[in-house]
């Protein structure tokens, strides 16, 4: 019966008596060990090749700043300086996002205040029909002159894309200014001087215009290049107000 | 099929002797050969009985060994409970965000909370199931992309937040609307103080969801940029109880 422990005991000779041989042992050329495979020297790292631009993580680096940072580009894009600043794309994104929202919720906002808690009188929500249908134009034209301008003027220019969106971005800034206070004049029609509130209202707009063509002048360092990019500009701001108020 | 029809288990995987097999319940295939004619295995120790009666097969009760239910479905009373204080407190909550909330994805509160405000509004007469899915629903994949881009990794990939991490948290800090919309069954919000209330809970919800994303992201000097789309997103819902 085995025990399990065949061939521990059968040893002929003691292993640990030192011995010496009578004759000679041969050379035995070594043979090399079977089924070990040859070391393979391990391979140098990679380095991390950088995202594509085609990769959405690609994009992740121009969402890293600080709250600092954005409220400098955010005034720097309200002055008539030029300061130059790395680009990023969550201004333009929430930027123009602000711009639809105070848009929808600029006039009601003034209607409240005035009648809801000055007057003391119950307001009722305006032609809803109409606020969703300047809603959805507020949207795709901000949105859609945000990120489609950028694609002609890098053809224009020969620069990158993504500060160019980041520039026509900030410069919505103006816009949120622009929408809120066009709804605060825009509260005065009721008093039935409709001809004179166009007036400034376009005043208001060629205002908007002049201040975003300058900024864009300024931050696209084209010189004469970039008119026919102001022209488009100018234009975007016609539709804007022909379209919104 | 086959290797666990083959009684004796010649061929196939390797399978432990009964005597040192880990107990897996009530599925776990049990070999004929191993158990005796009255139930008991080799060892002669044989398994608990379920408890038989109409009640107890309407009850969550199983073999000893098993899980209970609510381990077995991902459901923490204790995980929910701790969160859902920390929204209700959200300034002295700031040292008790632990990685083991912070990791958490459960989202049984989340669908508790939405149903409830969906719930209060329709005791408000107002029907908006649809609504709530659908811009939870938009809102949550529109701002887990932007956490996940916003998150600051030393390494420039973007965070490792996971999708069902921003779900717990957004729907976690949408406790505070659901007061709001409790509110509003017994009082009509569209007025001067059912404009406050709502600016003062979507404040809270923001305040509350923007500090644990703060620590979730470990963002620097960047809440304020993670706060403001979700004051927009939490907006929407107030708008949706006051004005809708």
């Amino acid at each position: 019966m085995s025990d399990g422990l065949d061939g521990v005991d059968d040893f002929g000779v003691n292993p640990f008596e030192e011995t010496l041989p009578d004759t000679p042992l041969e050379e035995v050329p070594p043979e090399p060990i079977r089924n070990i495979e040859p070391e393979i020297a391990p391979k140098p790292i990679e380095e991390e090749r950088p995202l594509a631009p085609g990769l959405l993580n690609y994009y992740s680096r121009y969402f890293q700043l600080t709250t600092a940072d954005f409220r400098k580009r955010v005034l720097g894009s309200l002055s008539l300086r030029n300061e130059a600043s790395p680009p990023d794309l969550y201004g333009p994104l929430w930027i123009t996002a602000t711009v639809v929202m105070s848009r929808f919720l600029g006039s009601g906002l003034f209607t409240l205040c005035i009648d809801g808690v000055f007057g003391g009188i119950s307001t009722e929500v305006k032609d809803s029909s109409r606020q969703s249908w300047k809603l959805v134009h507020s949207a795709w034209l901000f949105y859609a002159y945000t990120l489609l301008t950028p694609f002609i003027a890098q053809k224009l220019l020969a620069t990158n894309f993504i500060p160019l969106v980041s520039t026509y971005g900030y410069s919505n800034v103006t816009w949120i200014a622009g929408c809120l206070l066009l709804s605060v004049v825009d509260e005065f029609r009721r008093l039935g001087k409709n001809f004179v509130i166009t007036i400034i209202e376009w005043v208001i707009v060629s205002l908007i215009a002049l201040k975003r063509s300058y900024s864009l002048y300024n931050e696209l360092e084209a010189g004469r290049k970039s008119l026919p990019l102001l022209v488009v500009d100018v234009a975007f701001c016609v539709a804007a107000k022909i379209l919104l108020f | 099929m086959s290797y666990y029809q083959n009684p004796k288990g010649s061929s196939g995987f390797y399978q432990p002797s009964s005597q040192f097999a880990f107990p897996q319940g009530s599925m776990s295939f049990q070999g004929a050969s191993s158990t005796s004619a009255n139930g008991a295995d080799s060892l002669g120790i044989s398994p608990d009985p379920l408890p038989s009666g109409l009640f107890n097969a309407l009850s969550t009760k199983g073999y000893p060994h098993e899980p209970p239910l609510l381990e077995e479905i991902g459901i923490n009373f204790a995980h929910v409970i701790t969160k859902t204080r920390i929204v209700c407190n959200p300034v002295s909550s700031r040292n008790i965000l632990s990685d083991e909330i912070l990791g958490d994805s459960d989202l049984a509160g989340p669908l508790i909370f939405f149903l409830l405000f969906g719930l209060f509004l329709l005791l408000a007469g107002k029907v908006h199931f649809g609504y709530i899915y659908g811009v939870a629903l938009f809102g949550t994949v529109s701002l887990h992309n932007l956490s996940k881009f916003m998150g600051n990794n030393e390494s420039g990939s973007p965070a490792k937040l996971q999708f069902f991490n921003t779900a717990s948290v957004l729907g976690y800090c949408f406790l505070p609307l659901c007061f709001l919309s409790l509110i509003g069954v017994f009082l009509s919000l569209d007025n001067t103080l059912g404009y406050a209330l709502g600016a003062i809970f979507v404040a809270w919800s923001t305040w509350s969801s923007s500090a644990f994303f703060n620590s979730l992201l470990q963002l620097h000097d960047a809440r304020a940029l993670i706060a403001y789309p979700l004051l927009i997103f939490y907006t929407v819902f107030a708008l949706m109880a006051i004005f809708v």
